[in-house]
């Protein structure tokens, strides 16, 4: 586990509500042992939810590294790229839009558009 | 004919070690009295009751307690009264047990009514005062620290100056209203205290993203709520800052519910600091998450080929923070203005030769009649060239930016 992730983990704070509990005079053992078991359970699964978080936040990465390797290459192919992308991360979701590559090809492409575009116009109006 | 109710009399066998019913057990001990009972117990009866009740009593007695013959109210009345005075040592003790065990079991229901009432008061302040949004109250929106640290300790002074004074209570005294403020209290401002480090630790997480930033376009903002207060920071700088601690003392309760109420108090307390962390680990990977998607965009933006355009989204603690970043290369932007010149070219053309054709077969009539679709027609058409327009001018500024 990266290091600043066992930081913030570091916060998961149950020393104070065991403090707590063990302080309390009036409160018999076993419901004290109970309610630690309950805090102990609650704890693992915590750390089961975290986990799982960190595991998608590195499958995200890995996902959107893979979509700007091919972002990345396709200008030196040649082609004209238009990608959207939307990773679900630990902790929310980032979404990327990528427009670009070649544009040799844009230019003569819109003016054969146009010229298109006026000569059907033409015809009809004309 | 009507339908009449017989007493018959019957003997039963008596837990003397539990409430057992009083008349039957007066009966039993009056029909199975000896013989100098009996004789005290008949000469009181004829000075109350005469010789002629004493007499019918003698005479039925063998059948009432054989069961043979129907017990009248009126006769059974005056046995009950009369008995208990000529009651053996051994059945007053019964009936002394008898009393102490009502007493007991009384004792017991106002116990259990008093900590019903106890601990049900308490849920009721905690629910009624805790931080929640209703739809007729006004939301208060904060936009600076200063206000957020303002708006938590008038919310603990809130907390503190909640009173209970008019509220009714049956089988609890003034220290237990009291005891029951206290632990209310307490359960609330631990509340409040785990809003306020959720808070806390979010702003500190997200502020050093809040700061001037050679993005081309960047946009940033943070978002929370508790209560009725809506935090929002949004495309600004955001300087550090010192956040006041927020301690509390622990409780020590007092009472004759004690082992109860620190059993509510532990469980209160074991869900909210659950919460608590629950809260922590939606929160844990936020600082990760936006260090992949600033230096994904970065790499990105290397490539002077494209346009990138990113949209984050990220959890903190109790808040979301959202970030946008959008980069044109200027390679592109040559490309992207040729391209809004002939949309708006085409968007005017169109128009235009379509008002050449008007005019020339003189449809204005026409065009005239059918205003209701004309005008928004000629409006929107306006509106998108204006954009275009816009869009060219700032992609124009744009190119100048990167010269």
């Amino acid at each position: 586990m990266p290091e600043n992730t066992n930081r913030s983990l570091a916060k998961l704070d149950n020393n104070q509500i065991l403090a707590l509990i063990d302080s309390m005079p009036n409160l018999k053992e076993e419901d004290k042992q109970d309610l630690q078991l309950q805090i102990m359970s609650d704890n693992l699964e915590l750390r089961k939810k975290a986990m799982s978080k960190l595991i998608q936040s590195q499958q995200a990465q890995a996902d959107i590294s893979g979509v700007m390797g091919q972002i990345l290459e396709a200008p030196k192919k040649g082609v004209y790229i238009n990608s959207k992308q939307t990773a679900e991360t630990g902790s929310g979701k980032v979404e990327i839009e990528v427009k670009g590559g070649d544009t040799k090809f844009i230019v003569p492409v819109l003016t054969i558009i146009a010229i298109a575009a006026l000569v059907v116009l033409f015809i009809v109006f004309g | 004919m009507s339908w009449v109710y017989r007493s018959y009399y019957k003997e039963r066998e008596i837990d003397h070690g539990s409430i057992f019913d009083y008349n039957q057990f007066i009966l039993q001990e009056f029909f199975n009295c000896d013989n100098e009972t009996w004789y005290r117990l008949a000469s009181h009866y004829r000075s109350v009751h005469g010789n002629r009740s004493l007499s019918y009593l003698e005479r039925k007695f063998s059948e009432w307690k054989n069961g043979n013959y129907h017990l009248t109210d009126l006769m059974e009345e005056r046995i009950l009264d009369v008995m208990p005075n000529f009651l053996s040592k051994d059945a007053r003790n019964k009936l002394i047990i008898r009393d102490e065990l009502i007493r007991i079991r009384e004792e017991e229901r106002k116990y259990k009514l008093g900590l019903d009432e106890f601990l049900r008061t308490i849920k009721r302040i905690v629910q009624s005062n805790q931080l929640k949004r209703s739809s007729y109250q006004k939301v208060n929106s904060i936009s600076t620290f200063e206000a957020f640290v303002e708006t938590i300790r008038d919310e603990l002074d809130k907390i503190k100056n909640i009173d209970i004074e008019d509220l009714s209570l049956y089988y609890n005294t003034d220290e237990e209203r009291k005891e029951i403020l206290n632990i209310a209290k307490y359960v609330l401002k631990i509340k409040l205290q785990s809003t306020y480090k959720h808070l806390k630790n979010d702003i500190e997480l997200v502020s050093p993203y809040f700061k001037k930033n050679e993005f081309d376009r960047f946009k940033i903002s943070y978002k929370a709520s508790f209560g009725i207060h809506d935090i929002k920071f949004s495309n600004t700088e955001l300087k550090e800052v010192k956040f006041p601690t927020f301690d509390l003392r622990n409780i020590i309760s007092n009472n004759k519910y004690n082992e109860f109420a620190e059993k509510y108090l532990a469980n209160e307390l074991k869900d909210i600091f659950y919460k608590r962390n629950d809260n922590v680990v939606d929160g844990f990977l936020t600082t990760t998450d936006i260090n992949i998607f600033l230096s994904k965009y970065l790499e990105l933006k290397k490539n002077q080929d494209c346009e990138v355009k990113m949209n984050g989204e990220f959890n903190g603690e109790i808040g979301i923070l959202t970030m946008s970043a959008q980069y044109i290369p200027p390679k592109f932007l040559d490309v992207e203005i040729n391209k809004k010149r002939f949309a708006a070219g085409l968007k005017i053309l169109i128009p235009t030769l379509i008002l050449i054709w008007i005019g020339e077969s003189d449809s204005w009539n026409l065009l005239i009649g059918l205003w209701f679709i004309t005008i928004p027609v000629g409006f929107g058409i306006y509106s998108s060239i204006k954009e275009d327009f816009d869009t060219i001018t700032e992609l124009k500024n744009k190119k100048k930016y990167y010269a």
